[in-house]
């Protein structure tokens, strides 16, 4: 019957007005007077009304025009528009899809339910009362070609009275639309600009005489109301014979309308009123011309929405102008383009490298050379650009979704969303529907309270959500967040542990942040009931999956009650990537930029180590747990490889390390050489690589060769790398390290030396800072020498004063001061020279050099150094001031526990509270200390605030909770004065906070803490209650 | 079109043929089915390359500098091609190459000449063959592609 290929567009075309009048619709509820948006819903209703008679799909024709009637009543300023029409409207459109989809069978959908329930919004008072118009006078016969139209009084007496002519034109599917390479809608949109239409008939029986050649061509005739003013204008604007134009009586009309001809005025047609359209016209031609180079070409909007008629657009200031000039494009045809670009970037890079070693021996060849290569570049890039979409395609459903979702939660719920006009490669945009989709259910439905909760807590009972999209560094970033009630941390935990999904130990040691990753566990949901809007539980680590399957990461962060932010991070496009070339075992492989972070040469300073079986790095401050490429791919090691494995420990440091980011993790990859940084066209692979789970892709290299591009989070599954526990590992490592002076350990120590030749070392967190200063500006004042800095004076101390060390032979001029912190009276420590600044592991000798301010000595870099204990030493500088307070040996039965990091705050506390106390039992770290505290019985504990893994104050708020050790005095301290610590500690429940190293303020703290408490030992204070 | 695995001879419909290829530059892939040989480059199409001989668990292969990759064509192109659409047989939608000992003669085979029920002694898994025909000379072994090119499920 009618062409397929027309129908394809009618299902095309009529799709996208229903997407774009969508939010429009729910728009309605909040800004009732946009006229702008009320405009575009009629606007896309009529057009589907049009077009869908154009084919004649009567019911879709029918349902459009009944939607039509009310919004122009609200147009008109007739008719609010109210909750209910908005919900009769969405379900509408709803209807309008199902039968869109199918048109051929629209008319089996029953639509009786809807038009009645839209009529009813017309007329709200009067039972199945008509629309309003005008009466018409049925005694007017109408000539023989309007009958076959469905007229509208309404409309035509509008038409009529502001000058329109009305034609009925005849036209062929074939001849006149599709032959001129138009579509139905092309000239729908032509006659919407040059006047108004008003009907479509399809005549199934019109076939027109023998003397048509095309006499099997199927015929619609269309009726509508223009300015213009002869029907010769017409057969030129639809280049059609002028026998299908036929121009109606307006007279009859006016007499079948029942209205006084005198009343209306045809000669306000006038020649200005077309000129202006024309006008109109002709800008719009140009306009869009140029918008159409600056937006994306791919943007897909109705056009429809441009036409307006000249008041209206007067009235209402155009509020986005959106291109016109686009043409349809296959998707197919752009994926074979951008393929066909992918091929020709490699080309390009296989010429270059040719080109680099003989493109010398012809000349010119270079500048073309280059030249080609910029414009791939750029041409690359342009095709990257068409399958670009904005994000807007799927965030303009999530109003709906969130509308239809507070309704059956009876939520009230607020969706703010912006960044709709970021852009996304296609395929990204359609993969990213479904997890955002559940994303957002699960804001709604588990993150957002019930009104009624929110009220209680505190919050607006109306629940706001966010969806932002926005770029990030090549990246885009998507977010999703609320104010809802957040996530609980210590829930998701023992949930977790309920389901045998973690253990409670490694639930114990998990960050808060590494909780909310539960949530992403295979078969965990937290909704406590599961309900049919999201919960199944295997929805979290479906998104996560197929988030990372597009090379992007999420992210998880949440405060209790507070509100919950999930974020994404998502590369621009798949297509092609710049990714590193690193070879292992003799193989080259690609690995994403993106989740590159850096890459560390080994050998030299960068040396591996081993804990517990990992291989390590030590970068900076922090252990990577390392991965050997060809270990983990099993790679048969070529010749070379193998013959170093016979060195064993020379070959472990040899190679690179690739710093991956993944997740909220990072591991180093080791591979043998490395290669460049390359655009890589990403191709598909076969099926059976996707078993091995650890390529994403493969690729063609410049030099023409095949590399497996290597997916980062299965390398880390096939080595069955454990983040969570490696992390642990790796910190009870490094505080492992750190026990005890003997095993030696990494410090950052200040290197100078005091005009003798001794080198000193101080640890450099206990320096405030260092002053250079001239020897003249020393002042001396009896004995001492001060300094005047700042207005303040410091008493100045050189160490050979204090210390069994040399005495210098000169002074020079150029000194130096260093000031401690952490100290009751500064006092400065004079240096000649400054030598470094040193990372390096400690192994100190406390037995070989000994006597006051020495901590013990060491060998850095091959010379013996002399680590000083500034506290020791200021100490017998000033005996007064740091006069240790007489102690009792009241507290010698008792046991406390001192937890700290740092090994020389260690030492140096430890040695002052062993004259206070029986024993003093010494943590490196809050898990360490936990569980001694558990293991044994103690009358106090310090703690350091700031611990790597769990702080002091999560220690004490632990101890606070637990009925053995709720009664243990807690004095936290720390050795930077930040006020924020002092309230944080006692409010988890310490006892005191004090600053380090002041003797006599700790012995005096211990003294009112027991004097408020008598020591208890943990057990007895169980038998005690 | 025929080939060879050692000195047994093997068929494939030629119609499910692309190409032969002597470009044997494959890019082996660890971590893989170890019939899978590698990846290689053919004009900017990254194709499977699966050796026959692992697959079939075939151990009487000679080492041959006549080795050649027969590349099939993938079932889209044989599905956009009305000729071969009545074929028995089928490939996958991957590009897959087949690594092969040396090639042989493109026969004429009837259908009728294909003996279905394939003889107890042979060397080769009997899912994997079609049939049997009996040349003058040899037995031709016609290989069931679409059971070759099945990927097992690891564990399966």
């Amino acid at each position: 019957m009618v062409d397929d290929e027309l129908i394809d567009i009618f299902i095309q075309e009529s799709k996208e007005h229903l997407d774009a009048l969508e939010p429009e619709i729910l728009e309605l509820e909040n800004a009732s007077s946009d006229s702008e948006g009320v405009n575009t819903i009629f606007r896309g209703v009529h057009s589907i009304k049009g077009s869908s008679g154009f084919f004649g799909f009567d019911q879709i024709a029918k349902l459009s025009h009944v939607m039509e009637n009310v919004m122009a009543l609200v147009r008109e300023g007739d008719l609010a528009p109210t909750k209910m029409m908005v919900d009769v409207f969405l379900e509408c459109t709803d209807k309008l899809k199902l039968m869109i989809d199918d048109p051929q069978n629209s008319g089996s959908i029953p639509i009786d339910d809807d038009v009645v329930r839209l009529e009813a919004l017309i007329t709200p008072g009067e039972e199945g009362a008509e629309a309003p118009g005008p009466k018409v006078n049925q005694s007017v016969e109408l000539p023989k070609s309007m009958k076959r139209f469905v007229l509208d009084p309404l409309l035509i007496k509008n038409a009529i009275s502001h000058g329109h002519l009305v034609f009925v034109v005849e036209l062929y599917m074939n001849k006149d639309i599709k032959d001129h390479g138009k579509t139905p809608y092309d000239y729908f949109k032509e006659i919407e600009s040059l006047g108004e239409f008003l009907d479509a008939a399809f005549d199934f029986s019109s076939i027109r005489g023998l003397d048509d050649v095309m006499d099997t061509d199927l015929m619609v005739h269309f009726l509508f109301t223009t300015v213009m003013g002869s029907p010769d204008m017409i057969t030129s604007v639809f280049d059609i014979p002028a026998d299908q134009v036929e121009e109606i009586d307006v007279g009859v009309l006016k007499e079948w309308l029942g209205t006084d001809p005198s009343k209306v005025e045809p000669e306000s047609r006038s020649e200005e009123v077309f000129l202006e359209v024309v006008e109109d016209d002709a800008k719009k031609e140009t306009e869009p011309a140029i918008e159409a180079e600056a937006e994306a070409p791919k943007k897909e909007t109705p056009a429809v929405v441009k036409k307006e008629t000249k008041d209206q657009q007067a009235k209402t200031p155009v509020r986005t102008k959106k291109a016109d000039e686009t043409i349809r494009v296959s998707v197919s045809l752009l994926d074979d383009m951008m393929n066909l670009a992918g091929e020709m970037v490699l080309s390009r890079n296989q010429l270059i490298r040719i080109a680099e070693k003989s493109g010398q021996e012809v000349s010119g060849l270079q500048g073309v050379i280059q030249n080609m290569n910029l414009v791939t570049s750029e041409m690359h890039e342009r095709v990257m650009q068409t399958r670009l979409q904005p994000l807007g395609i799927i965030f303009s459903k999530f109003n709906r979704i969130i509308r239809d979702l507070s309704n059956k939660l009876s939520k009230e719920i607020k969706l703010d969303i912006e960044g709709e006009d970021v852009e996304l490669d296609k395929s990204i945009i359609e993969s990213l529907s479904d997890p955002l989709t559940h994303l957002i259910r699960n804001t709604a439905d588990h993150g957002i309270e019930p009104p009624d909760e929110r009220e209680a807590a505190g919050k607006p009972r109306i629940g706001s959500a966010r969806l932002t999209a926005k770029h990030v560094g090549g990246q885009v970033m998507i977010q999703i967040s609320d104010d809802g009630r957040g996530i609980d941390a210590e829930k998701l935990k023992r949930k977790a542990i309920d389901k045998g999904l973690l253990t409670p130990e490694e639930a114990d040691a998990m960050s808060e942040r590494q909780a909310f990753s539960i949530i992403f566990l295979p078969g965990f949901s937290t909704a406590e009931q599961v309900s049919d809007v999201s919960g199944r539980g295997v929805g979290m680590d479906v998104v996560r999956t197929n988030i990372e399957k597009l090379g992007g990461f999420i992210d998880i962060d949440s405060e209790l009650g507070r509100g919950t932010t999930i974020s994404l991070r998502l590369p621009l496009t798949l297509a092609i990537i710049p990714a590193m070339i690193v070879g292992a075992g003799g193989l080259r492989y690609a690995i994403p930029q993106v989740n590159l972070e850096e890459v560390v040469r080994l050998g030299g300073r960068n040396k591996t180590e081993r804990i517990r079986g990992t291989r390590v790095l030590r970068l900076r401050d922090s252990l990577l747990t390392l991965l050997d490429l060809s270990d983990v791919l099993e790679l048969e090691n070529n010749e070379t490889t193998n013959e170093e494995k016979v060195e064993d420990e020379e070959v472990e440091d040899e190679g690179y390390v690739l710093v991956l980011n993944l997740d909220n993790h990072q591991y180093g990859l080791v591979v043998n050489e490395l290669f460049d940084s390359e655009e890589i066209a990403v191709k598909p692979i076969s099926t059976f690589f996707k078993e091995a789970g650890c390529y994403s892709g493969v690729t063609i290299m410049g030099d023409g060769r095949v590399a497996m591009i290597l997916d980062i989070a299965g390398i880390a599954d096939l080595a069955k790398l454990d983040f969570e526990s490696i992390e642990n590992a790796a910190t009870s490592y490094e505080t492992e390290e750190l026990s005890g002076l003997e095993t030696g350990d990494s410090e950052s120590l200040l290197l100078f030396r005091n005009e003798g030749f001794e080198l000193f070392a101080i640890n450099l967190s206990t320096v405030a800072r260092i002053e250079k200063i001239s020897a003249q500006d020393i002042e001396n004042v009896g004995k001492g020498e001060y300094l005047n800095l700042g207005g303040k004076s410091i008493q100045l101390i050189r160490m050979h004063d204090h210390m069994p060390v040399a005495q210098p032979e000169s002074s020079p001029e150029e000194l130096y001061v260093l000031i401690p912190k952490l100290v009751r009276k500064p006092i400065g420590i004079i240096a000649t020279q400054i030598v470094d600044t040193v990372q390096t592991v400690v192994e100190l000798d406390k037995e070989t050099i000994t006597g006051t301010g020495i901590l013990g000595s060491t060998f850095i870099n091959e010379s013996l150094v002399l680590v000083v204990d500034i506290y020791n030493l200021f100490e017998s500088v000033d005996p007064e001031l740091y006069q240790v307070p007489h102690l009792d040996d009241k507290y010698q039965s008792l046991k406390v526990l001192l937890v700290e990091n740092n090994i020389f705050f260690r030492n140096v506390q430890q040695q002052f509270l062993t004259q206070i106390f029986g024993t003093v039992v010494t943590a490196r770290n809050g898990v360490e200390a936990w569980e001694k505290l558990n293991d044994d019985n103690f009358h106090m504990v310090f703690t350091e605030v700031e611990l790597s893994d769990m702080d002091g104050m999560e220690l004490t708020r632990r101890m606070r909770a637990t009925d053995k050790l709720k009664h243990i005095p807690v004095i936290a301290t720390a050795s930077r004065n930040e006020g924020v610590y002092a309230t944080l500690s006692l409010e988890k429940g310490a006892d005191r906070f004090m600053m380090k190293f002041d003797k006599q303020k700790t012995y005096q703290t211990i003294q009112e803490v027991f004097d408020t408490r008598t020591p208890l030992l943990a057990a007895d204070s169980i038998a005690a209650e | 079109m025929t080939f060879y695995l050692g000195q047994h001879l093997f068929g494939i419909s030629i119609l499910l043929v692309r190409e032969i290829n002597q470009n044997l530059d494959i890019t082996r892939v660890s971590k893989v089915p170890d019939y899978i040989k590698g990846v290689l480059n053919l004009r900017g199409q990254v194709v499977t390359v699966m050796d026959l001989a692992k697959r079939l668990d075939f151990d009487d292969v000679e080492d041959s500098d006549q080795a050649n990759c027969i590349v099939l064509k993938t079932l889209n192109e044989l599905e956009s091609n009305e000729t071969s659409v009545d074929l028995e047989d089928s490939t996958i939608a991957d590009k897959i190459g087949l690594y092969v000992d040396r090639i042989g003669d493109v026969q004429d085979i009837e259908t009728s000449e294909i003996i279905k029920t394939p003889t107890q002694d042979s060397k080769v898994d009997k899912r994997f063959i079609r049939g049997v025909v009996r040349l003058e000379d040899q037995l031709l072994i016609i290989l069931n592609l679409k059971e070759v090119l099945k990927l097992e499920i690891k564990g399966e």
